[in-house]
C-alpha cells in the first residue's frame, strides 16, 4: 500500500467523522426531548425538530444589539469550530490514530471546548444586557468549579493508559481488568457529572427552560439571533455529542470501533456509535425525569462531589491495591 | 487464599463503593438520608465480610456478615427511624459546624493521609485485601469527622457507627474477622448505643424542642 494512498484514506475517515458528528448532534438534542416528553405522558416534538430549528434559523435575518463589538460577530463562528476541531482528536469511529489524532490530547480537547465557551462569554458581556451578564457570572462559575474534575478525571484515565492521546487510551482500555478496575468506574462517574454540568442538564441547569432566572447557558446566547443562534444552538449540540463521545468511546465503553478503513466496518461504527449515544441519551432522561434542579450554590457542592470522586479515582489507582 | 482476578477486582470495588457511601454520608443534609446512607455502607461491609469469606474458606465470615446484614443494615435504621419518627421531624436539614463543600475537601485530604499512611502496612497483607486496610482507616477518619462537624445528636452517633464500620473493615483485612464472641459484643454495644442516643434525643426534644447539641451547653440549676 502507498504511503499516499494511506494518508488519503486517513484524511478522508477524519473529514467523514468530523460529518458524523455535524450531522447526528441535533439528532441525540431531539431523542433526549423526545423521549422526556414521553417519560411526561406527553407526545413531544419530532426527533427531527431540532433540523427544522437550524433550517428555520438559518434562512432568518440576525438583529445585533447597537454596542455589540466584533467579538460578537465572531462568537458563534468560534462556538461552532471548537467542537469540530476535538471531533478530530478523539476516536469516534476509528481505533486507529487518524490523521490529525496527534494534534492534541484529550487536555488540548478540553481547553479548545473552553475556548469556545470563552468567546461565547465575552459576546454575552459584549452585549450590554444585565441577562448577558448574570448568565456569564453563572457559567463562569459552574465552569471553573468543573475543570479540576476534568483534570483529574483525565490525569487518572491517562496514568492507567500510558499517554493523554485519545486514541491510545481507548486501544489501552479495551482490557477487562483496566476497564472494571474501580478507579476507572469513579473516573466515569466523575466524568458523567461534570458533562451534565458542562452540557447545562439537570441537575445543574434546566435545558428547557428560558426563563431569565433559571438559565445559566441560556442567558449567554440571549441576544443572539438568525444564523448566529443557529451556529450557537448547533454548536452546543455538538459540544454534548462530542462530550458524550469521550466519555463512552474512551471510558465507558471502547469497543465497536472501527479497526480499518473498509466502508462496511465505518458504517457499522457509525451505527454501533449511535447505538451507545441512545443509551446514553436513555440514562440521561431518566436524570433529567426524576431529579430537580439545584439551586446555584448547590452547584458547588455538586461539583465538589464529582471533584471528590475523581480524586478517589487518582488515589484508588495510584495508591490503592 | 484466592487471589483470582474476579475476587480481586470485586473486592476492590465494594471497597471503593463503600469509601463512596462514606462520602453520600458527608453530602446527606437531611436525617434519613445520613441513616441510609448508614444502611447502605453497612449492607457494602456484609457482602465484603461474605466475599472474604468465600475467598478465605473461613466459615464464620459468612455468619458474621449475616449478623452485620441484620443487625446493622436492618435493625440499627430501623431503630433510628422508629426513635426519630415520633420526637423529631425528620425532614428537617441538619446543621453543620463545616459545610457541604469544605468538608468534602477535608474528607479527600483526610482519605489522602489515610491511604498513604496505610500504604507500608497494607504491603504485609495478602494481595485481595490490601485496599480494605486503606479504605477502612478511610472511612474511620471520615466517620470521626462527620461526628465532628455535625450539631445535631443523630448524625454524631451515625459518624460514630461508621467509624466502626470502619475498624470492622480494618479487621476484615488484618485478621480476617474478629472472633465471633467479640463481634457479638460489640453489635450488642451499637444496639444499646442507638438506644441510649434514642432516649437523649426525645428527651432534648422534650426539653429543648431542638436536638441541637449546642444547645446543650448552658447547666441549667
Amino acid at each position: 500500500m502507498e504511503v499516499g494512498e494511506f494518508v488519503g484514506t486517513k484524511i478522508v475517515l477524519n473529514v467523514v467523522q468530523v460529518l458524523v458528528v455535524l450531522l447526528c448532534a441535533p439528532l441525540i438534542k431531539g431523542v433526549i426531548k423526545r423521549w422526556k416528553a414521553v417519560f411526561q405522558r406527553r407526545r413531544g416534538p419530532s426527533i427531527w425538530q431540532p433540523y427544522y430549528d437550524l433550517w428555520k434559523l438559518f434562512r432568518k435575518g440576525s438583529v445585533i444589539p447597537e454596542d455589540a463589538s466584533w467579538i460578537f460577530r465572531l462568537a458563534p463562528y468560534v462556538y461552532f469550530a471548537a467542537p469540530l476541531v476535538v471531533a478530530l482528536l478523539i476516536p469516534v469511529l476509528t481505533t486507529f490514530p487518524l490523521f490529525m489524532a496527534f494534534m492534541g490530547d484529550m487536555l488540548g480537547g478540553g481547553f479548545v471546548l473552553g475556548l469556545g465557551g470563552f468567546f461565547l462569554l465575552l459576546a454575552a458581556l459584549d452585549t450590554g444586557s444585565a441577562f448577558g451578564g448574570m448568565g456569564a457570572n453563572r457559567s463562569r462559575f459552574v465552569a471553573f468549579l468543573a475543570e479540576p474534575v476534568l483534570m483529574l478525571v483525565f490525569f487518572t484515565v491517562s496514568f492507567v493508559a500510558g499517554s493523554t492521546i485519545p486514541y491510545i487510551v481507548n486501544q489501552t482500555l479495551a482490557r477487562p481488568d483496566l476497564l472494571l478496575h474501580p478507579s476507572h468506574l469513579l473516573a466515569a462517574i466523575a466524568l458523567f457529572m461534570v458533562i451534565l454540568a458542562e452540557a447545562g442538564r439537570i441537575p445543574v441547569d434546566n435545558p428547557d427552560s428560558h426563563q431569565e432566572l433559571s438559565m445559566i447557558d441560556e442567558s449567554r446566547i440571549l441576544e443572539f439571533s438568525g444564523r448566529e443562534l443557529a451556529l450557537v444552538e448547533w454548536g452546543a449540540a455538538m459540544k454534548f455529542f462530542v462530550l458524550l463521545t469521550i466519555l463512552l468511546n474512551v471510558l465507558v465503553t471502547p469497543w465497536g470501533l472501527s479497526p480499518d478503513a473498509a466502508w462496511h466496518h465505518v458504517l457499522g461504527a457509525v451505527a454501533v456509535l449511535l447505538g451507545k449515544m441512545l443509551v446514553a441519551a436513555f440514562v440521561i432522561v431518566l436524570i433529567e425525569s426524576s431529579y430537580a434542579k439545584l439551586r446555584l450554590l448547590r452547584v458547588a457542592e455538586f461539583l465538589g462531589a464529582a471533584f471528590v470522586l475523581a480524586l478517589l479515582a487518582v488515589v484508588s489507582y495510584t495508591l490503592g491495591g | 487464599m484466592e487471589t483470582g482476578l474476579p475476587v480481586r477486582t470485586l473486592l476492590h470495588t465494594l471497597a471503593t463503593l463503600t469509601l463512596v457511601t462514606t462520602f453520600a454520608l458527608i453530602v446527606a443534609r437531611q436525617l434519613l438520608a445520613c441513616v441510609e446512607a448508614y444502611a447502605v455502607h453497612s449492607l457494602l461491609l456484609a457482602l465484603v465480610a461474605a466475599l472474604i469469606g468465600y475467598a478465605t474458606g473461613i466459615t464464620h465470615l459468612y455468619v458474621l456478615a449475616g449478623v452485620t446484614l441484620a443487625v446493622k443494615t436492618v435493625l440499627i435504621p430501623l431503630l433510628f427511624r422508629w426513635l426519630i419518627h415520633g420526637s423529631v421531624h425528620e425532614k428537617r436539614e441538619l446543621q453543620f459546624y463545616v459545610g457541604v463543600p469544605a468538608g468534602l475537601l477535608v474528607c479527600g485530604g483526610l482519605v489522602l493521609l489515610a491511604f498513604y499512611a496505610t500504604r507500608p502496612l497494607a504491603a504485609a497483607l495478602a494481595l485481595p485485601v490490601r485496599p480494605l486496610l486503606e479504605v477502612g482507616m478511610a472511612v474511620f477518619l471520615i466517620g470521626v469527622f462527620v461526628t465532628a462537624s455535625r450539631r445535631e445528636a443523630v448524625p454524631q452517633v451515625v459518624g460514630l457507627l461508621c467509624a466502626e464500620n470502619g475498624v470492622f473493615l480494618a479487621a476484615l483485612a488484618t485478621a480476617y474477622g474478629l472472633p465471633l464472641l467479640v463481634e457479638f459484643g460489640l453489635f450488642f454495644d451499637l444496639v444499646i448505643t442507638v438506644l441510649v442516643m434514642g432516649i437523649l434525643v426525645g428527651r432534648m426534644h422534650v426539653l429543648l424542642s431542638t436536638t441541637d447539641t449546642e444547645k446543650l451547653q448552658r447547666l441549667r440549676g
